[in-house]
């Protein structure tokens, strides 16, 4: 169950109005826009450089702000398998699980843009070159749930945590 | 090591030693639904195929923020409580029962030490009880419906030390304003305040859930407050259980603690854009005022009616301002009409809404201001647009500051009618 990508490096407060603005956004948007323009303010190039896999590193405060669950479905479609930071605004946090997209709260200063990071959620570890990151486990049920695709498939599934 | 009051609350609805950090699968005591995410929740419920193995006692719908309905959206949202609630024995609310954080209180739902989880932003009002109320989305209480459970990351917690006593004319409102501002925005991200100190024995329940309240204001993701006899007699007389009360491990371990010794402290209002952007009354006296608002889940209670009534008692409300009064609920309605508060606020020229979430903030319909306008809001929220146009300023004060500044059409102390 360990996740393998490249790193792509964000710095601290990146909001959801940073990854997903509201200039590209309307009532009728959909997905294959929305994913198109992710990032587009911070790292115009994103959408297309980003492969199955990737793993997004950030700072503090990633996703702070909005209860936008788009946000968190966006990167999941993406591809990317996994956002790692040193801390999350909590509505995305909390969508982000929902919508079975991993999102592990852990120390992310010696992880660097285009490092080769393998990511255990399970074991609540991460190596990334030399380093080996620790972060509390995600318990059965949970990554469960996020490898069911999220709170709703993973219920209709399973009728309980 | 020892245990914050956020640790053990979550480790006894786990069945495991919850840390900061830790991910839990927690029993949930109860869910509140609102209209403001209730409908959607049924949507998902009834799409997913769910089955309802809740115990209804344990959630309720209470329409509050969209009442009188103020379209026939809302009215079909309404209905679809309604029907919900008769399937599955859910009891609903209805317009004028109150503002949920204060109808789950008044009618026991949440006890000491009880988990909970709720479609508002302002469900960690419960913490005034001890209890943890934490804000969730529409997809998170359809499956609280499915499971009766939820999952949950442990916060870290900030410990808050208040000492103490308030000077004549400050209020809890106050005293929290102050914290915001020490806190920072986005201070408490993630986290649980927990509260404590001896100067909490002095303030009533009605004061403490002020306190409790604006917790998420500073980016918390709960707010806990240490219970002491008060609060269990509050708790046992409205009917809530009080076996579950924790009290914080001497040795627990914070990611910060704050001390504010309030005995000094004056009036403060919060200028836009932020609730933390605090600062004492008379750096903003005189600016003209076009509406006041006393209410809300964070103070429209009997004890903030009935302040408001005795500075505008034998008063007129100053020309060309709008001086809205919503109880927040039918209960304290009730009573502070036959105390006389409202008929006194009636007679100063102040309209009295519906016990009902009213001119908080505009998404309900009510009280939008105009560009270049100004209120002042015994509110929790500040930021630009939270009250209709983007170029209105909202100030935020206790109910005693809005009184007096609706007396005289200007930001005022309100030391000055005291």
């Amino acid at each position: 169950m360990a996740m393998r990508g490249r790193v792509h490096r964000f710095g601290d407060d990146i909001s959801t109005d940073v990854h997903l603005s509201v200039k590209y956004r309307s009532p009728g948007t959909t997905l294959e826009e929305l994913k198109r323009d992710a990032f587009k303010e911070l790292d115009p190039d994103f959408s297309e450089r980003v492969q199955a896999g990737d793993v997004l590193v950030a700072g503090e405060n990633f996703g702070l702000v909005s209860s936008r669950q788009d946000a968190a479905v966006v990167l999941r479609e993406l591809g990317v398998s996994c956002v790692l930071a040193r801390s999350f605004g909590h509505m995305f946090y909390r969508n982000a699980i929902n919508s079975g997209l991993p999102v592990i709260a852990c120390d992310t200063d010696a992880i660097q843009a285009g490092d080769e990071i393998e990511v255990d959620p399970v074991a609540g570890e991460a190596r990334a070159g030399d380093e080996t990151i620790t972060f509390a486990p995600f318990p059965d049920g949970l990554w469960s749930m996020i490898e069911a695709g999220g709170l709703i498939p993973y219920l209709q599934e399973k009728g309980d945590f | 090591m020892g245990q914050t009051m956020a640790e053990k609350i979550l480790s006894a609805h786990s069945g495991s030693q919850a840390r900061a950090g830790d991910l839990v699968i927690a029993e949930l005591d109860y869910v509140m639904a609102g209209d403001a995410k209730g409908p959607k929740a049924v949507d998902i419920f009834r799409e997913a195929g769910f089955a309802f193995r809740m115990d209804p006692k344990k959630t309720d719908f209470i329409i509050d923020h969209f009442v009188p309905a103020q379209d026939v959206l809302w009215a079909n949202h309404h209905r679809k409580l309604r029907i919900f609630g008769e399937e599955h024995g859910v009891e609903v609310f209805e317009p004028g029962a109150g503002v949920c954080h204060t109808v789950v209180t008044e009618e026991g739902r949440v006890g000491p030490g009880a988990l909970t989880v709720g479609g508002d932003s302002h469900v960690c009002t419960y913490g005034a009880l001890g209890a943890m109320g934490v804000a969730v989305e529409s997809v998170e209480i359809a499956s609280a419906y499915a499971t009766g459970k939820l999952w949950f990351k442990t916060p870290e917690s900030v410990r808050v030390e208040f000492t103490g006593a308030l000077a004549h004319g400050v209020f809890s409102k106050d005293m929290e304003l102050t914290l915001a501002r020490e806190m920072g925005e986005n201070g408490a991200n993630y986290m649980a305040v927990e509260y404590g100190g001896a100067a909490l024995a002095d303030l009533s329940m009605d004061a403490r859930f002020t306190i409790a309240n604006m917790s998420v204001d500073m980016g918390a993701k709960t707010g806990i407050m240490e219970v002491d006899e008060k609060a269990l007699d509050w708790a046992r007389a409205h009917g809530a259980p009080v076996d579950g009360a924790v009290a914080p491990d001497e040795d627990a371990v914070y990611a910060r603690r704050i001390h504010l010794d309030i005995s000094g402290l004056t009036p403060v209002v919060a200028a836009p854009p932020a609730t933390g952007n605090a600062h004492p009354v008379e750096e903003y006296a005189g600016l003209p005022v076009q509406q006041a608002f006393v209410g809300t889940c964070t103070n429209g209670r009997l004890e903030d009616i009935e302040i408001a009534a005795s500075i505008v008692r034998g008063r007129k409300i100053a020309p060309g301002v709008r001086f809205y009064v919503a109880p927040t609920s039918k209960k304290i309605y009730e009573a502070a009409a036959a105390s006389g508060a409202i008929g006194a606020l009636a007679e100063a020229g102040a309209a009295v809404l519906t016990a009902a979430c009213g001119p908080c903030a505009s998404m309900t319909g009510n009280g939008c201001l105009a560009d270049g306008e100004r209120a002042i809001s015994s509110a929790n929220r500040n930021f630009p647009g939270r009250l209709g146009s983007k170029e209105a300023e909202i100030y935020l004060g206790s109910p005693a500051t809005v009184a007096a500044s609706a007396v005289t059409g200007r930001i005022t102390d309100p030391r000055e009618f005291l």
